[in-house]
């Protein structure tokens, strides 16, 4: 996987508003993803976390080193990777759902609920949504949480990439951040409103 | 929120944040003095924060999440448990995956959710706890209870439960979704309530209550999920607290499991109490700071519940502010005077000590009618007796003191005189105590499992009851020694028992020990007529049994044992009518079963002797219809032995014998369900004859007379199995005669009585003559599509026929009627085998079709011949086994030209 040399090349078009590059990068993504699907059907559950981290970071890697053309601002580079991220995984989770219910919106019925039903909910659809309306009031945050959740990056990465914006800060910043991101987003996603 | 009031929002939260957990709410306070909302909006994130943190979901990556989610799919579609192919995940959570699941097999289609359970649970604990109740559970057979399945470990350990799949939402959505009144709410939940009832009747505790166990369907049923699961999947005694917290939903757990003390119906009565509140306020009875379960766990035990009343009052304010009112139809005066009411109800099923609570979900349910109605609940508040409890409870030691006291008193008065009596009275007290137990078991068996026996629901009680019944009467028998009368009494009691229970072995063992004792009496007094009745009958049961139990070898022994005895008897005592009806009996008994496993001469023989009793019996009193009707059955059974011999026309007269007894009883009392039966059977028989003697045009007005008869009867008692059976082997024999008649109506008459047999089937899988009957139905069918070109519909029937009829043959190896039809359906795949070869176009194809022909012939014809060589081949059949080793001929003739 990885080794298209045109990576670059459609996020470059894509950022531009080419859409169809977006397309051509799906493929990679996936398989990417499905990588992971299978490193987590292979090995017992203690091992995949960290696995799957890694391999996430790896991913970064191929795609930072597929970098050919000389960014002239590398935060820009991985910020688009993290939005194509945000695209593609979404899109994945809405198709998977939409198989799931055999086509419908309808509500899944659930049999079993030994958590709250809603948890089962926390798919990266809603997710989505909850962080378009995260950004509206708090737009680094947004930010922090696109390039951490769906980019893959620690809080230095992160802090890193946003140094180089008009939101430059400290990892710790991202830290803070990213809590109440979580917060926020989870509150959000439980549907969950304050009790009378 | 405007812009400047997120950043203050996030701030406090930073905040709140570095301040120690205990100083939050006060330092907040102080913070939001002036602004509620903010107060709130700060609360509520933290509590969020709280929650995200034991979240799995924020702990990796996008990725990360989007790949466990293919996977928790991925890994199961496709996959196969047990019988059960898997669809989909519908559900996950603490216990493990929920699959949807499809059983698509030889015996039926159906849609199941397959929970598997996760590692990590003791499998094998689950697995044994599975086996012990799975017959209860299974037994649970209501409308608003979703079935237990099936169970079992998959290839990999894993243990699974198979339930009913049920498409609806939770009880709580659904009422919110629907907006339903008050009054609504409060009828859904009293069907609730109904479900709980039963299975508590059936001695089943759920456990588990709570909404996402109460699904409602789109039509408004609620079904009750996982009844007695979260025993199967519960810890022993040990650790009971945190797990009761880790695996149950502790919302709405009892204080009492909460601690982990037992379980019983009350606890769920305590469940069905929050449900309820949760259904008329939309909130949770406790306030809770935090999520943490420790502090939920607290509550349960400590803190009174507001009352619904205020909580609803107070919604209902906001919702009129809002402009929405959702309970329009009540007047605030009617709700004035019933507020009281329900407070009182839910807050009683609430209550934290179990023993004050309601003592019956139908008390409970009861107590919400007749608010519905308007009449005077039982719930009330705390009383002067609670609070003289409470006060027993808090000097508990005092009043156990004074208790032990009095004890001591009383066991020193008794225990002197006892002591001056001991020597003398030791014989007399054993003979008390053993009294005592007598009738005990006595009154168990027949009075408390008689006064209940009607009653629907009580089937686990009676299971339960005879049980300790037979721990009883095994305690006497070990005593009662030389003891004749009593050792005849606990014969009878053990044949109760046998006649009463609900599992073949059981009944078998129950008889047996009954059949030992009598085998006794008889030793120890040969002359004693009685001892040899009850001897003589006794074999009969034991036969009887044995007979249910598939073991038709050990049924003829039995049989053979039972009319032996009452030969002696009948010969002793010539006049004694009873004894030669019974001896009749005998002999025609012994003939069904001769007949069955291919002794067909002999088989006659006992038929006529019998026969010839009868018909003595009936010539000294004309009009006993029960002497008419056991002529009439005779003549039948000799009918089927003379058909198993061939001897067609000779089994014809037999049989119109029987018809006519048949007409005439229906002509006398048109209505009697009986002889309509009688009658059905006589024309079905001599359809078939008909059939044989290669009249089908004959055969089939017979058919359509015996399909009214028994249409009708299966129509005036639509849940009576047998008439059910009945009708679907009518179908199947219409089905042949018009098969004959190579009329296409063959078909829709085949698949009627498929689907009836398979609906049979699935009520009661394990039955090994709907399992027969299908098999039988499904070669038919596909005898017919061989010859009429569906030449793939044919082979997929006959596969399926073939997984029955050769588990059939496993299962009961001295069955000759089963053997010979499996014989007759090799023969018959073996014909369209060779078929299909003429068909195939390559000659690899032809010689692979030519080879799965001579193999099906060849295995028919090991069969037959086997049945040769024990001398059990019927005359019928006498060609058989040269037919089959001409077509192996054909077949290798055909092979050896390639």
């Amino acid at each position: 996987m990885l080794q298209s040399p045109d990576v670059t090349g459609w996020l470059i078009q894509w950022s531009q508003g080419d859409e169809s590059a977006l397309q051509k990068l799906t493929p990679v993504v996936y398989s990417e993803l499905h990588r992971l699907a299978a490193g987590y059907l292979r090995n017992e559950r203690d091992d995949h976390t960290l696995q799957a981290t890694a391999l996430v970071h790896e991913a970064y890697l191929h795609l930072r080193k597929l970098d050919k053309v000389e960014w002239k601002n590398r935060s820009q580079f991985i910020a688009i990777a993290a939005q194509a991220m945000r695209h593609i995984l979404v899109d994945h989770s809405r198709r998977r759902n939409a198989e799931k219910r055999g086509g419908d919106q309808a509500k899944m019925p659930l049999q079993e609920s030994d958590r709250p039903a809603k948890e089962l909910d926390f798919n990266l659809v809603v997710l989505d949504q909850a962080l378009d309306k995260l950004a509206n009031q708090f737009p680094r945050h947004a930010r922090v949480v696109e390039l951490r959740f769906f980019g893959g990056l620690t809080s230095e990465e992160t802090a890193e990439v946003l140094h180089g914006t008009e939101d430059g800060v400290s990892s710790r910043t991202v830290e803070r951040d990213w809590r109440f991101a979580r917060a926020w987003l989870h509150k959000a996603m439980s549907g969950r409103e304050l009790p009378a | 929120m405007n812009e400047s009031g997120s950043q203050r929002v996030a701030e406090l939260f930073q905040m709140a944040l570095q301040q120690d957990t205990a100083d939050r709410h006060t330092f907040l306070e102080r913070e939001c003095e002036d602004s509620p909302d903010l107060l709130a909006e700060v609360v509520s994130l933290l509590e969020s924060d709280a929650e995200a943190e034991q979240n799995g979901f924020w702990g990796a990556s996008a990725m990360e999440a989007e790949a466990a989610g293919t996977v928790r799919e991925a890994n199961v579609a496709g996959q196969t448990v047990g019988p059960y192919k898997l669809l989909r995940v519908i559900g996950s959570g603490g216990m493990g995956t929920v699959c949807l699941g499809l059983r698509d097999d030889a015996e039926y289609q159906k849609c199941v959710a397959v929970k598997l359970i996760k590692r990590g649970m003791d499998t094998d604990l689950v697995v044994q706890r599975f086996r012990n109740e799975r017959q209860i559970l299974a037994n649970l057979e209501h409308p608003n209870i979703a079935r237990l399945l099936d169970g079992g470990s998959t290839s990999d350990g894993l243990p699974y439960l198979v339930m009913e799949y049920i498409d609806g939402e939770p009880i709580t959505e659904y009422a919110d979704r629907r907006q339903l009144s008050t009054y609504q709410r409060l009828t859904l939940f009293r069907t609730v309530c109904a479900a709980v009832e039963y299975a508590h009747q059936n001695l089943v505790v759920h456990r588990d209550l709570k909404p996402g166990n109460i699904l409602v369907t789109s039509d408004g049923t609620p079904k009750l999920l996982d009844f007695g699961i979260a025993k199967l999947l519960g810890p022993g005694e040990m650790d009971a607290t945190m797990t009761v917290l880790r695996f149950l939903t502790p919302e709405y757990a009892s204080p009492e499991q909460v601690r982990g003390e037992p379980f019983t119906t009350v606890s769920d009565i305590y469940s069905l109490g929050v449900l309820l509140y949760r259904l008329l306020t939309g909130h949770r009875p406790y306030r809770l700071k935090s999520q943490r379960p420790e502090e939920l766990a607290t509550a349960i035990c400590t803190q009174e519940p507001e009352k619904p009343s205020a909580v609803f009052k107070r919604r209902q304010t906001i919702a009129r502010e809002k402009g929405a009112g959702k309970d329009g139809g009540e007047s605030d005066k009617t709700r004035g005077r019933l507020e009281g009411d329900i407070d009182n109800i839910v807050l009683m099923a609430m209550r934290k000590e179990p023993s004050r609570r309601y003592g019956s979900v139908g008390q409970f349910s009861e107590d919400i009618r007749r608010y519905l109605e308007g009449l005077p609940v039982t719930a009330h508040r705390d009383t002067f007796g609670y609070r003289a409890g409470k006060f027993m409870g808090r000097n508990a030691k005092a009043v156990a003191v004074a208790a032990l006291l009095l004890l001591s008193l009383l066991g020193g008065i008794v225990g002197t005189a006892w002591q001056a009596h001991v020597a003398r009275a030791e014989r007399a007290r054993a003979e008390r105590r053993f009294s005592q137990v007598r009738k005990l078991t006595n009154s168990f068996l027949f009075e408390f499992h008689d006064s209940i026996e009607n009653i629907p629901g009580t089937l686990a009680a009676r299971q339960l009851i005879l049980k300790r019944a037979l721990e009883y009467l095994d305690s006497l028998a070990h005593e009662a020694g030389g003891d004749h009368a009593l050792q005849s009494e606990l014969a009878e009691s053990y044949d109760r028992v046998g006649t009463l229970t609900w599992d073949v072995q059981a009944t078998l063992a129950a008889h047996r020990k009954a059949l030992a004792i009598n085998q006794e009496l008889v030793k120890a007094e040969p002359s004693n007529r009685k001892y040899r009745e009850q001897l003589s009958a006794s074999y009969s049961r034991v036969g009887a049994a044995l007979q249910d139990a598939g073991d038709t070898a050990a049924t003829l022994a039995a049989a053979h044992s039972a009319v032996d005895l009452m030969m002696t008897l009948s010969k002793a005592d010539p006049g004694n009518s009873r004894y030669s009806d019974e001896l009749a009996d005998g002999y025609v008994g012994m003939g069904i079963i001769l007949e069955r496993i291919g002794r067909v001469d002999e088989a006659l023989d006992y038929e006529y002797k019998g026969l010839a009793i009868q018909q003595s019996l009936l010539k000294a009193d004309e009009n006993a219809v029960e002497n008419r009707r056991l002529v009439m059955n005779t003549h039948l059974m000799i009918a089927r032995g003379l058909t198993d011999n061939g001897e067609f026309k000779a089994a014809m007269q037999e049989t119109r014998k029987s018809q006519e007894v048949a007409q005439d009883l229906n002509r006398i009392d048109p209505g009697n369900t009986v002889y309509q039966r009688d009658l059905w059977i006589a024309d079905m028989r001599m359809g078939g004859l008909m059939l044989k003697l290669g009249n089908p045009s004959g055969a089939l007005p017979q058919y359509r007379n015996g399909l009214a008869s028994i249409a009708r009867l299966s129509a005036a008692d639509p849940g009576d199995k047998g008439h059910r059976r009945g009708l679907a082997v009518t179908y199947l024999a219409l089905a042949d005669a018009l098969a004959e008649l190579k009329l296409g109506e063959a078909v829709e008459n085949y698949e009627k009585a498929i689907a009836i047999s398979q609906a049979l089937l699935a009520g009661d899988p394990n039955k090994p003559e709907t399992q027969d009957d299908l098999a039988n139905m499904k070669t038919h069918l596909a005898t017919w599509k061989a010859g009429s070109g569906s030449f793939a519909q044919a082979e997929e029937l006959f596969s399926k026929a073939r997984v029955l009829l050769e588990a059939a043959v496993r299962r009961d190896p001295g069955n000759t009627r089963t053997q010979g039809d499996l014989a007759e359906m090799y023969a018959r795949i073996g014909h369209l085998q060779a078929t299909l070869a003429v068909r195939q176009t390559t000659p690899a194809a032809r010689l692979a079709r030519w080879r799965n022909a001579r193999d099906f012939y060849a295995k028919g014809l090991d069969v037959w011949v086997g049945l040769r060589n024990q001398n059990l081949l019927w005359r019928v059949d006498a060609e058989k086994p040269g037919q089959a080793m001409r077509a192996v001929a054909a077949c290798d003739a055909a092979i050896a030209k390639f």
